[in-house]
């Protein structure tokens, strides 16, 4: 057989530009006319949004207080001491007094804050049945395996299933202010609505279908989680914030990143105090029940006021600035390279 | 009437066949190659046709010399006998067959030479100069007598005029010792090694201490034989010493093994280089099975060459542009391909790694489960995939016109330790970006500004997308060849990570078990601060290869550097004068 260059053969590839690799392309080149100007408008830039961040972040207030009770200070020490290792722990309450010089500006958010608590372990994580969650009949009286060991309980399925459920936060707060020293105590408004996403309550997390109009006769047969002191239809006296929709409930069940995390309690923003807390004293009325003492954890009370950046995080303001800072320190340095390379250039390109 | 046929075989390099003539009359009648037939003639004009022979040898020609002897019908009767008894043997066929015809071809007459003009192969001396060019060392193995590969090697250009010739031969070790020519020729070649610029293994010299080595077949297997005393292994390294310094070797009178015992010889030596054999005969088989990668030239000496190697060609001259196009894209394509697996996976997994820092070492997964499954096979697939079969760092009549950048890519340049651990370095100094950028974002405070908090699936999108950007963007930044294709990938990868994450967030989908990632990529990016988040890590992430690229490229430019940022003024090749056609046997490192 006689192989020929000419003639085209079957299994000569086609000559198009898309299988010869022809087709028309565009050839960018970094080069430092392109990428100087970039640098430095990059630079400015976010030096602008650095410092933008930085005076807002800066311009947020937070108070915080440990309530754990660890250093035998404070009212709470009383409560820590008390025997925490039975489940569920004695009732308890302390107090935090607290004054403020001058008006915290609104409106106002109360966190609980907890360290050492890993609500992002994988086990721990896995254990709850979103089925029964979004009021499933069929999965509220079957939840799933993963729950186990908060899977039955007597014999009863437990309804909400699973260890995050069970271990849901259970400390209340109540805040209350006197502007005079001698002037009695009066209640702030705490406002405990809307704390969770308005997905996750809305659509996410659904109460099973009512039975005879009653959301007891619908949980029927079901037991609470072993820690809760109530059922989980019980959670809240509001019966739009009862059983699995309750508020503190969705937020809890919303597992947090890191072993240091805080999840919003309410709002502070009716009445008198929606432009902020006014100047005074405060005592905040704490029902100690969590016990965080047990793994070495640490509760804690964050007031806070909010910008449009979220709270207090001057992490992200440095950030842009020390890159901003950064690019501009690299563009001088290639400007200098470039210039002084430029003249090399010129003469190696008159020597060719 | 053909009545015999002595075929021929290359190590006696010689056949004969016995005829009858009308008269009656019995001849054999020889040919072969001069050093093979000279010995067995006993009458001729002997040294009237051996200096005929030289001469034509000189000019490049390639000879033959015939012989003949007349045999009465008694001879005749022993000479079949003979061959008759060697083809039916049993044990040793090949030893009595070689015993026959040593008896059998003697006291021959000579009866002249004949001279073929072997024409070069159209631009095989361009095809050559631009391999020297690329910092490839080209070496000849031929089956010719030094003169004629030596005029050859004039012809291709494989020695140039001022290239100074150094000869190993068995006319030199006859009279020296071998010990003393390799000694002298080494003294010779590492004198001036100190001026040259060290570049190992490259033929670059562009001043005149141009040395070429002829070696022929005999003085090989002379340094090759095992010897008791143990020196052939330094003869074996002074030779690969003296080779080293040689701009171009020439070996001739190769018998075919020996050409596969040369390649293997430089295989093994120091360096380990990667050798290629192209050839077009079936005496150049045995070498394109040992080299590295063999060569067949589908030509009119059949096909046995090519159906023994790795690729065929039909053409001498298409070598240049399969090595030093074909070959320089495939290099660049797949050195990129693997270093950005690996660095997309660092990438990726690493932040994973420094989450069980901060989740008790519960090998809690930072990402869900679509993402992890997804990220190699939809996220990140295709721009890579596209590039390793799109890409051209610089335009192919550049590399065509310039083979010394081929030298760039030299001795795995890419896929060193040192650029892997760049690429490694790169991808962890990313991963610690991402993660720590996204934790010291979230540290206990919310991002959002209407107070609610974030969770721990939020936190791991947020470290994906991040990711998933930065990782094509990386790409996007290496890629020098902008086709639609590149566009429609690059762009579409990150689009489809969006929408395939909307409408996974987006949907209550009946089928999963756990309802983790409802709304999480929503609600991530309807907060101001994600965004300036991924904003800043994604440039931080990059700024680091943007900084090194522009540096590098302005302080320590490489020769395929250079000709990018050169304007590219389009310039017409110029043709060259050869229009001979022939193939040479050649062996190029």
């Amino acid at each position: 057989m006689t192989w020929s260059a000419t003639a085209r053969g079957a299994h000569q590839p086609d000559n198009t530009a898309f299988t010869q690799q022809r087709l028309p392309a565009w050839h960018p080149l970094l080069s430092a006319s392109i990428t100087l100007p970039l640098f430095f408008c990059a630079g400015l830039a976010f030096l602008g949004l650095g410092l933008g961040l930085y005076y807002s972040s800066n311009a947020i207030q937070e108070l915080e207080y440990d309530y754990t009770g660890d250093a035998d200070e404070g009212s709470c020490a009383t409560c820590a001491t008390e025997d925490q290792g039975r489940a569920p722990p004695p009732r308890c309450s302390c107090s935090w007094y607290f004054t403020l010089s001058e008006l915290f500006p609104g409106p106002v958010y109360l966190y609980y804050e907890l360290t050492g608590f890993y609500q992002n372990n994988r086990r721990y994580g896995v254990s709850r049945d979103d089925a029964q969650l979004s009021g499933l009949p069929s999965a509220l009286h079957h939840p799933a395996n993963e729950c186990a060991p908060y899977q039955y309980s007597a014999g009863l399925p437990v309804a909400p299933c699973g260890a995050v459920a069970n271990s849901l936060f259970n400390d209340t707060f109540t805040l209350w202010h006197r502007r005079q020293p001698d002037a009695p105590y009066v209640e702030v408004p705490l406002d405990r609505s809307a704390i969770a996403w308005w997905t996750d309550y809305h659509i996410k997390f659904r109460n099973p279908p009512l039975v005879n109009g009653s959301l007891a006769l619908a949980f029927k047969g079901t037991a609470p989680p072993p820690n809760w002191p109530v059922p989980v239809y019980e959670l809240s006296s509001d019966p739009n914030n009862t059983g699995f929709v309750n508020q503190d409930f969705v937020v809890w069940m919303r597992t947090a990143a890191l072993p240091t995390f805080r999840k919003l309690y309410a709002r502070i923003r009716q009445g008198n105090y929606s432009a902020g807390l006014p100047s005074g004293a405060y005592r905040v009325d704490i029902a100690y029940n969590y016990p965080v003492r047990a793994f070495g954890g640490h509760k804690l009370l964050v007031f806070s006021n909010i910008s449009w950046m979220g709270g207090k995080n001057p992490f992200l303001g440095i950030a842009y600035l020390v890159v901003g800072s950064l690019c501009i320190v690299m563009g001088f340095v290639m400007l200098a390279v470039y210039i002084r390379y430029q003249d090399q250039d010129d003469d190696d390109n008159d020597d060719e | 009437e053909l009545l015999e046929v002595l075929s021929f075989d290359s190590v006696r390099r010689r056949m004969s066949v016995i005829v009858r003539s009308t008269a009656g009359e019995i001849y054999l009648f020889c040919k072969g190659a001069d050093s093979s037939i000279f010995p067995r003639v006993i009458e001729g004009k002997v040294d009237q046709i051996r200096s005929r022979v030289e001469r034509n040898a000189v000019e490049g020609l390639r000879t033959l010399c015939v012989a003949y002897k007349r045999l009465i019908p008694e001879e005749y009767e022993g000479v079949c006998g003979l061959l008759q008894a060697a083809k039916v043997a049993l044990q040793d066929r090949e030893k009595k067959l070689a015993e026959a015809y040593e008896q059998i071809e003697k006291d021959l007459i000579l009866l002249g030479a004949t001279a073929v003009e072997d024409r070069l192969q159209e631009k095989a001396a361009d095809t050559i100069e631009a391999l020297q060019k690329a910092g490839i060392k080209v070496w000849v193995l031929t089956g010719d007598k030094m003169e004629t590969a030596a005029a050859t090697c004039y012809a291709c250009r494989l020695f140039r005029r001022g290239t100074q010739l150094l000869e190993l031969t068995t006319k030199r070790i006859e009279e020296q010792s071998l010990h003393d020519v390799l000694f002298e020729l080494s003294k010779t070649v590492l004198r001036c090694s100190g001026s040259l610029t060290r570049d190992h293994f490259s033929g670059l010299s562009t001043d005149m201490h141009d040395y070429g080595l002829i070696i022929d077949g005999a003085a090989l297997s002379l340094i090759m034989k095992p010897r008791e005393d143990g020196s052939s292994a330094n003869y074996r390294e002074l030779f690969l010493d003296i080779c080293r310094n040689c701009s171009a070797v020439l070996c001739c009178r190769m018998a075919p093994l020996q050409k596969a015992q040369i390649v293997k010889l430089i295989k093994f030596s120091k360096e380990h280089p990667i050798t290629l054999a192209i050839g077009d005969g079936a005496n150049d088989v045995s070498m394109i099975l040992e080299a590295h990668v063999g060569i067949g030239v589908i030509g009119k000496e059949g096909r046995q060459a090519a159906r023994n190697s790795d690729y065929a060609i039909p053409k001498f001259k298409h070598l240049k542009k399969m090595l030093l196009v074909h070959g320089h894209f495939y290099y660049i394509r797949i050195s990129e391909l693997v270093q950005y697996f690996f660095y997309k996976n660092v990438c990726f997994i690493f932040p994973q790694f420094l989450y069980q820092f901060f989740c008790g070492f519960s090998q809690q997964t930072l990402y869900d489960t679509a993402y992890l499954t997804l990220y190699n096979i939809s996220f990140t697939s295709l721009p890579i995939l596209l590039y390793s079969l799109m890409e051209q760092h610089v335009g192919v009549d550049v590399l065509k016109r310039d083979p010394s950048l081929y030298r760039d890519i030299a001795k795995n340049a890419l896929l060193r330790w040192r650029v892997f651990i760049y690429w490694t370095f790169l991808g962890v100094f990313d991963a610690l970006v991402f993660f720590f950028g996204a934790y010291f974002m979230f540290e206990n405070t919310t991002v959002t500004s209407n107070g609610q908090m974030f969770g721990n699936w939020t936190f791991g999108t947020l470290v994906f997308t991040v990711m998933v950007f930065t990782v094509t963007l990386k790409l996007a930044l290496d890629t020098h060849y902008w086709t639609w294709i590149n566009h429609f990938v690059i762009w579409g990868s990150l689009l489809f990570y969006v929408v395939f994450s909307l409408l996974w967030g987006g949907i209550i989908w009946p089928f999963l078990s756990y309802q983790r990632m409802y709304y999480v990529f929503i609600h991530m990016l309807s907060c101001g601060p994600a965004w300036l988040g991924i904003l800043l890590l994604i440039t931080v992430s990059l700024l680091p290869d943007i900084l090194k690229k522009v540096l590098c490229r302005q302080l320590w430019p490489t020769a395929t550097e250079r000709t990018q940022a050169r304007n590219q003024c389009l310039s017409v090749e110029q043709p060259t004068v050869f229009m001979l056609s022939q193939t040479s046997s050649g062996l190029s490192f």
